[in-house]
């Protein structure tokens, strides 16, 4: 049971993170994405000293600001052009991380945060974490989290679908057409870090970007259309996650390690395929 | 026609009054003055370098000047953005986007559209038209990085066309392209042209300069001289602006 659960959150945590990384792979925005995912650690941390929930949604919310917070502080940096822009992320994430790592080791080294499951995630615990209201269970609270998230994050793609594929595309043109582009960059950011916090328990860190990145760009190898990417890589998210559970229990390593792995094994193959010119879409 | 209208037809295009332009304190346009009238195909030439490009942008309000003013149809760029078509340089995008030659040039609407309004029947009907008019419709449903040079260019100049617009600014529109294309894009010009609108384009071959345009500015970082072809497309001038990195053994002929 406790499997299916963990089987389950894999899924959907690889599902949002699959649909804002197509946009972040077009924009090729990697970097920021890992930025982001490092940076919304003191935002956790923090929301959770005050409200002492893993879980509650405020967390998020702190999560997301602090994520914002690296984003912001990029672009103020790299506005100076005192330095590049992938130089002022590099400047900026490491400096919140610490901040989040400093934060666990000081105040709950044995609470609820292990430096070792904030780097790679600790799906298990989320799997028993459970909603409960006037005693009736309603399964793990991830569920509903992430759920609210993937709808959250496909709401956001299908409003803002003309204007992401124009900016994207065409920056100039997007601002010359009367189109906000900045606006839209942090609307976009906000998306990616709420999905980063989602995404904490299931894949730690380091691993998200894993999530972001790879189905989007195995999907970008053979797709000829926004909407036909943002399909396929949500498809690959799922056989990802999936497999990459199995893999896990087989060796009796952390999840999200075996879903990492399964995207690039993944990616690797559709590799192949395309440049044995196999399949097209 | 009534005085109304024709005093609208008698505004400059384009009117530039000491306008200055530095990226991080080094000046590439330096009190640039220029008058581009309605209804002319003007060529902005000048070497590599020259800030061609950035005067573009200024004109489009993509990078701020230091100081100077822009009217465009004697108003401000905001005033009448629905007017001006932007084609930019073809190496500022990336052509691996997943899209298709009908999905970029659907992109030419968005502006007319606005915020959230999603495009329906007209202007699907107006990116076919223009689609047909630069002789792409063979290719409106083949992805953008399966296109040549030339395609992806007549695929940019057919998102301008659904714009509607009265003024056209493109960078560089020939650089990169086989002759035909070259070719078709002039005749498009010159229909444009002949409907009253005003076309401005960066070009820097100085062999097809005066075969082109009507006018010329030749710019490097202030400008030289800006006119009527025979007015301006002399040894000279061309020489003075390009200083030593125009090759005159090779194009002397031309230029006499
Ligand atoms: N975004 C930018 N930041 C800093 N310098 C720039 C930028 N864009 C252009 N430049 C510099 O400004 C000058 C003019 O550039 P540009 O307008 O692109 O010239 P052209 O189009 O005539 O080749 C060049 O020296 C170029 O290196
Ligand atoms: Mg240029």
């Amino acid at each position: 049971m406790i499997s299916l659960m963990v089987l389950l959150i894999g899924l959907l945590t690889a599902i949002a993170c699959a649909i804002p990384g197509s946009y972040l792979v077009l924009r090729r925005m990697s970097m920021m994405s890992d930025a982001i995912s490092h940076s919304v650690l003191p935002g956790i941390i923090i929301a959770f000293l005050i409200v002492l929930d893993r879980s509650s949604p405020l967390i998020i919310i702190g999560a997301a600001l602090s994520g914002l917070l690296m984003v912001y502080l990029t672009e103020l940096i790299s506005r100076s052009k005192l330095v590049k822009t992938d130089a002022s992320i590099g400047l900026v994430f490491p400096g919140l991380f610490s901040i989040g790592v400093i934060l666990i080791s000081m105040q709950m080294s044995s609470v609820h945060f292990h430096e070792h499951s904030v780097l790679v995630g600790d799906i298990t615990l989320s799997a028993l974490n459970n909603l409960v209201i006037d005693g009736v269970d309603y399964g793990p609270k991830s569920f509903y989290i992430l759920g609210s998230v993937i709808l959250i994050n496909l709401l956001f793609i299908i409003i803002f679908f003309k204007e992401l594929n124009l900016t994207t595309f065409d920056p100039q043109l997007s601002e010359v057409l009367g189109f906000k582009n900045l606006t839209l960059h942090y609307l976009f950011m906000t998306i990616v870090s709420i999905t980063a916090v989602a995404s904490f328990d299931a894949a730690g860190s380091i691993l998200v970007i894993a999530l972001f990145i790879v189905p989007a760009a195995t999907a970008h190898l053979f797709t000829r259309t926004v909407i036909n990417m943002i399909i396929w890589a949500i498809i690959f998210a799922i056989i990802s996650s999936i497999s990459g559970f199995y893999l896990s229990i087989y060796f009796d390593a952390a999840v999200s390690g075996g879903i990492a792995v399964m995207c690039g094994v993944v990616f690797l193959i559709t590799l192949t395929l395309v440049k044995l010119k196999a399949i097209r879409a | 026609m009534n005085s109304h209208q024709v005093t609208v037809n008698n505004l400059p295009a384009v009117e530039i009054n000491d306008l200055t332009v530095a990226y991080n304190e080094k000046p590439v346009l330096w009190d640039i003055d220029l008058s581009i009238p309605q209804g002319v195909i003007m060529g902005i030439a000048g070497p590599n370098g020259a800030g061609k490009s950035t005067l573009i942008k200024s004109i489009l309000k993509l990078v701020k000047p230091i100081a100077g003013k822009i009217k465009i149809l004697g108003e401000d760029y905001d005033k009448v953005r629905k007017r001006i078509a932007y084609v930019p340089q073809r190496s500022a995008v990336d052509w691996d986007f997943p899209a298709t030659v009908f999905d970029v040039v659907m992109m030419g609407t968005y502006g007319q559209l606005g915020w959230f309004r999603r495009p329906g029947k007209i202007q699907k009907a107006l990116a076919f038209d223009a689609i047909q008019r630069v002789g792409m419709e063979e290719y409106a449903d083949r992805q953008i990085s399966q296109l040549s040079g030339g395609q992806q260019q007549r695929t940019f100049i057919a998102r301008a066309l659904v714009q509607n617009a009265d003024v056209f600014l493109l960078d560089e529109p020939f650089a990169g392209i086989d002759a035909k294309t070259e070719k078709s894009i002039m005749q498009i010009f010159r229909e444009l042209k002949g409907e009253g609108k005003t076309i401005i384009a960066v070009h820097h071959e100085l062999i097809t300069l005066s075969d082109y345009f009507d006018m010329i500015t030749v710019l490097n970082i202030k400008i030289y001289a800006s006119g009527k072809v025979e007015d301006v497309y002399k040894k000279e001038i061309i020489y003075e602006a390009y200083g030593g990195h125009f090759n005159f053994s090779q194009n002397e002929s031309i230029l006499d």
